[in-house]
């Protein structure tokens, strides 16, 4: 578990509280003097949830599966991870219960939270769904980690191991949504989330074919340069050739992409900037995540633990500022809920 | 703390532009799958196609039909267009239409399409091409009415998807005389456009002389095909053969005559007919190189016909 909370100002940014700070204390009953100026993420969904009168107790029991977001790019190093652990430690901060999946055996979005797999006993996404289509036992709860207590961040690691599954998903029939299927039988468990993110390999295989096929919208991450344009070819016929194979069955899957890596004094920017609006402007998230020095410090070599996200790690910075809004603007795009309230 | 960077403030400050011509791969939106989506219309709402060609829908085949809409539903929604607030043309599934109307239904599910007269055109003769209960004839009758819409034969056949030659088949009809085409009113499947466009061949070679000849001939073929005593594949050889025989007939009274050619009261050549044949001969030197050639040519275009 990790120990994480933000101070006063943004604790009252992320509650949308517009009163004073002596108001906004006493929405939190606060032990001792210890914590006094931090607040976790469980703390500001309560505070949320008190301020819309919502009783806890009262809240019916979800029974449908929430938004998910699969960050998705045909190409490495975009910063698929980098958004992925960015949004969900956002969504999270913003009192939203968060799962995220690690759909990617390099498992860099573990690594992120400060997991090691060489050394942990990891139950990975590809194992569990393996077990479910052979009909045998699994245990969720087992297979998910804690991360922010209360629920409020869990994680479903990933390790080598999960380069296996394409192997095994060749031979079964539907594969594609072998993964939409395990979530529905699920559904009791996933509920418990208001959003589910997964992070995705670069690589175009069955895996990440499924991953995608159970969500209505991914999440393209463009790093902005020639190169990763280039990747939006693959990508636009890898979806192209999904929605086509299975429209009958009601199926489509969208695109929504937000634009990383953004930097004021390097013209590839802006030219690959100037091409993506141009060619999918009804599909760009309007926040443009800027190039940071904060994102590369995110995961430490030699201390692993103490890597972490950068509104983890430096709450204050651009980088954090930009991952926020990005996450607030997901929040509207994906329709994610507060327990199924739907807050405007 | 500086100012967050936004696609929007970019464009705005004009930074990036957002007109670029060249753009990237395009991720197909929905509605480019899903103009298979059936909305329900009101019959009263709804017109035939007015280029479809079939007139006559038999009542039996209508009655099936309704009676299989009855047990299973109907599978296949029918294609529409709008024409106006309110007002939609059929593009494919006028039976079915007719069925519903037959079971005093209210409403019908319709797949909408865009589509201009042209492609009305197209689709209502492509689909009954296609579907072979339609005649030759009727499907001319069809090409006929439509033709106007397009700029060329040419652009026709291609529309339609059929070769030139094939097109000029069907375009054969308009060449028949009157008697014949009543006839195909009557009973579309007479003559299909094969023995149309032989007849219309054989018809066109006639001189004036051999034209009542071939006319007759014509209609007692006609006669012996309404009889089935005859293939209509036959009708056209069967119109040569009496043109000619009635020539030869004609050649065979001449007897044998003599008749000589002369240039300022001096023999030249002569004329000779017996039933051996015709001979023309004249003299050495008589007629120019000139006047030679024009002979060759009028013998040439004589057997030509
Ligand atoms: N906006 C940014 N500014 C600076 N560095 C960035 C930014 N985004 C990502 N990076 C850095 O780029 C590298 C690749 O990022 P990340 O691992 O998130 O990409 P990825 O798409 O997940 O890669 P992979 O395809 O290998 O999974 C990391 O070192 C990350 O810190
Ligand atoms: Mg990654």
């Amino acid at each position: 578990m990790r120990n994480f909370g933000v101070k006063l100002k943004l604790a009252k940014e992320f509650v949308g509280f517009v009163g004073s700070s002596s108001e906004f204390r006493t929405l939190f009953e606060k032990k001792g003097t210890q914590y006094h100026n931090i607040y976790s993420a469980l703390d500001i969904r309560n505070a949320r949830l008190k301020l819309l009168g919502v009783d806890l107790a009262a809240l019916p029991q979800q029974d449908k599966l929430p938004p998910i977001i699969n960050c998705r790019m045909a190409k490495g190093g975009t910063g698929k991870t980098t958004i992925c652990g960015g949004i969900a430690s956002a969504l999270s901060m913003f009192g939203y219960r968060v799962l995220m999946i690690d759909g990617d055996p390099q498992a860099s979005l573990t690594g992120l939270f400060g997991i090691n797999w060489a050394t942990e006993n990891i139950t990975h996404i590809g194992e569990l769904m393996l077990k479910f289509s052979r009909k045998e036992d699994y245990s969720l709860t087992e297979a998910v980690r804690p991360l922010y207590e209360g629920k409020m961040l869990d994680l479903i690691a990933a390790d080598i191991s999960l380069v296996n599954t394409d192997s095994w998903l060749m031979g079964i029939t539907n594969r594609e949504f072998v993964f939409k299927k395990f979530l529905d039988a699920n559904v009791d468990f996933f509920s418990q989330y208001d959003v589910i993110l997964i992070d995705s390999a670069p690589s175009t295989n069955l895996l990440t074919n499924a991953l995608m096929c159970a969500c209505q919208k991914i999440l393209a991450v463009v790093w902005l340069d020639g190169q990763s344009l280039k990747a939006m070819q693959i990508l636009a016929s890898n979806v192209n050739e999904l929605n086509d194979a299975f429209h009958a069955m009601g199926f489509h899957l969208d695109v929504h992409i937000v634009a990383n890596g953004y930097h004021p004094s390097y013209s590839p920017c802006k030219d690959a900037l100037s091409t993506l609006i141009s060619s999918y402007a009804d599909k760009m998230n309007n926040t443009v995540i800027p190039h940071a020095v904060s994102f590369m410090k995110q995961v430490e070599l030699f201390k692993e633990e103490n890597s972490g996200t950068v509104l983890e790690r430096e709450p204050n910075s651009i980088a954090a500022r930009a991952i926020i809004d990005l996450a607030k603007s997901l929040v509207k795009e994906y329709g994610i809920k507060l327990s199924g309230i739907q807050v405007i | 703390m500086k100012k967050p960077i936004t696609v929007s403030g970019l464009v705005q400050s004009g930074v990036i532009q957002n007109n670029l011509n060249s753009t990237l791969p395009q991720f197909k939106s929905q509605s480019d799958f899903s103009n298979q989506i059936a909305i329900f219309l009101p019959l009263a709402q709804i017109q035939p196609n007015p280029y479809q060609p079939r007139s006559i829908f038999p009542d039996a085949e209508l009655n099936e039909l309704a009676a299989s809409i009855t047990e299973i539903g109907l599978i296949q929604p029918i294609a529409v267009r709008k024409v106006s607030d309110m007002a939609y043309q059929i593009i494919a599934g006028e039976r079915r239409f007719r069925a519903f109307k037959l079971l005093s239904k209210t409403e019908i599910p319709c797949v909408l399409f865009t589509a201009t007269d042209e492609d009305m055109a197209v689709m209502a003769i492509a689909e009954n091409v296609s579907r072979q209960d339609l005649s030759d004839y009727e499907i001319a009758k069809s090409i006929r009415t439509v033709e106007s819409l397009f700029p060329s034969r040419t652009r026709l056949a291609q529309a339609l998807g059929f070769q030139r030659e094939d097109m000029y088949r069907y375009f054969a009809y308009e060449a028949l005389p009157l008697f014949l085409l009543e006839k195909l009113e009557m009973n579309p499947r007479l003559l299909s456009r094969n023995a149309a466009a032989d007849i219309k061949r054989v018809l066109n070679k006639m001189s004036a002389e051999q034209s009542e000849i071939a006319l007759s001939a014509l209609t007692e073929a006609i006669a012996l095909l309404e009889a089935a005593q005859i293939d209509q594949t036959k009708i056209a050889s069967f119109i040569a053969t009496r043109v000619t025989q009635a020539t030869q007939a004609e050649t065979a009274t001449l007897n044998i005559q003599k008749q000589h050619f002369f240039l300022q009261d001096k023999k030249i050549g002569h004329f000779l007919s017996s039933e051996k044949g015709l001979e023309v001969k004249i003299s050495a030197g008589v007629l120019t190189d000139e006047k030679t050639t024009e002979l060759k040519k009028i013998l040439d275009d004589f057997f030509r016909v």
